[in-house]
């Protein structure tokens, strides 16, 4: 799996680390706007690390999808399924790699954010009822820092599982698509229609079953949902590729 | 060690492997002699576990083929495979970190025999160029069978013979190497046994020294009159 995962990186790592550098290129230009009081420069840095989070966690999921897709349909598939690893380390490394990325750029976005508003915070001369207004808009009365906190991690939760069992299903898909079509043309889309009908089931289902729950436990079977979905396709896509995937 | 056994290989109508079944055994070299489109490269990504059978199978030591036997199967591919990216020391660095009977020191001997920098880049080598680097990736490990498919392929006159050398260098008493070619008189020097196919079938499968002293015919010559 090391070795596995040591390639998947040598891979990915280019689109990543341009994200991050330019992410720190607007932090960058965010402090020197909030040290030189120069909005121009402030507003540049929001809007350069704002798109750089939306691009980050929209390109780490479609670089892992196309790349499975290149090596499943291309003479480079060799490089993967001459080694003695199996369809399950294959599959797993790549997965494992777009969860490390998402991981990483949540953890930098993430402190990013934190330092950006506290020194909003500090330099707007909030008063801790101002504080306290804007958390009630958050969550109504009451909303404390710790909830604020809670669910921020809900939210990120839910995206990351969302992700998640988005880009495991369109692997199967892809799966399914160089098994049946094995490298001829129209790939893409034949994959593209597979996940578009798993991922409608997927969210017709899900719907379905967080309806008749309890509101309070609605994250819970979502995340649940979520996590059954990675693993189910994992499953199926490995047991795919072992018994029947020519490359 | 290397089975086949009734394997059947069809891609929609056409069968590319037809009901063959034959053994590979320690200490020969075989070539596989036939035509384009004869069954040659497919029965090798089979027996590299590229390909899956449609019925029947190759068997590795009583095992249908898998992750153990690519632990003592090389395979040659005929193609271009590796990373864009890489350069050729890279190539002995990926076998290395995942074929435990890969050896580092053979590889850059191999490299140096083969005219290869190890640090050009792959992209930028020519078709026969890519080869020798598939060939000297393939040679470098410890393997118990060896499957070059079509090493000669793009490859000129001259560095033909460093090739060949090379394969002859690689063999072992206790390692098979099974070569497809369609140079028959090219490679015909170092062949122990020549497995003749056309159209997914075995014609014949026939020691070359006998084929010589019994039937006084040269490779070139049985392949003529077989596939004519």
């Amino acid at each position: 799996m090391a070795a596995l995962l040591k390639y998947e990186f040598r891979k990915t790592k280019v689109l990543n680390l341009v994200i991050l550098i330019i992410a720190a290129i607007g932090e960058g230009a965010f402090l020197l706007g909030s040290v030189l009081w120069a909005d121009s420069v402030l507003l540049t840095g929001s809007i350069v690390l704002t798109c750089a989070a939306a691009a980050g966690f929209l390109l780490v999921p479609f670089q892992s999808a196309d790349l499975l897709y290149r090596e499943l349909n291309t003479k480079q598939s060799y490089m993967l399924f001459l080694t003695p690893r199996s369809p399950k380390s294959i599959l797993g490394a790549k997965i494992l790699t777009a969860i490390i990325w998402l991981a990483v750029q949540g953890v930098v976005f993430g402190i990013f954010s934190c330092v950006d508003a506290g020194i909003l915070y500090r330099a707007s001369g909030a008063t801790e009822g101002l504080l306290s207004a804007l958390l009630s808009s958050v969550g109504g009365a009451g909303f404390s820092v710790s909830d604020l906190v809670l669910f921020a991690a809900k939210i990120i939760g839910m995206t990351y599982g969302f992700i998640l069992s988005v880009l495991m299903a369109y692997f199967f898909a892809e799966i399914v698509q160089s098994t049946v079509l094995n490298g001829r043309k129209g790939g893409v889309w034949f994959s593209l229609l597979i996940f578009v009908i798993l991922f409608i089931a997927f969210i017709s289902i899900t719907g379905r079953v967080t309806a008749v729950v309890p509101e309070a436990y609605q994250f819970a079977v979502a995340a649940c949902m979520d996590a059954a979905c990675v693993v189910l396709f994992f499953f199926l896509a490995s047991s795919l590729m072992e018994k029947k995937l020519s490359v | 060690m290397l089975e086949t056994k009734n394997l059947v290989k069809k891609f929609g109508s056409k069968t590319a492997v037809d009901d063959v079944s034959f053994t590979i055994e320690p200490g020969k070299t075989y070539l596989l002699l036939g035509p384009n489109g004869s069954g040659k490269t497919t029965w090798m990504k089979i027996a590299a576990t590229l390909t899956k059978p449609t019925s029947g199978n190759v068997y590795w030591d009583g095992e249908p083929v898998g992750i153990e036997s690519r632990k003592k199967i090389s395979y040659m591919p005929t193609e271009s495979y590796f990373y864009n990216w890489m350069r050729v020391a890279d190539v002995g660095t990926y076998y290395r970190d995942f074929f435990e009977d890969f050896d580092e020191g053979k590889f850059r001997e191999m490299l140096a025999r083969l005219d290869l920098a190890p640090d050009a880049r792959v992209r930028d080598l020519s078709s026969g160029m890519n080869a020798k680097l598939r060939l000297a990736a393939a040679l470098s490990r410890y393997a118990s069978v060896y499957l070059l498919d079509e090493p000669l392929n793009g490859i000129d006159l001259v560095a033909r013979d460093q090739v060949l050398d090379t394969v002859i260098a690689a063999m072992t008493p206790d390692a098979a190497i099974v070569l497809s070619s369609h140079l028959v008189e090219e490679v015909e020097s170092i062949a122990s046994t020549a497995v003749f196919i056309r159209d997914g079938k075995i014609l014949e499968t026939r020691d070359t020294e006998e084929l010589r002293d019994t039937d006084g015919q040269s490779l070139a010559d049985r392949y003529r009159l077989l596939m004519r």
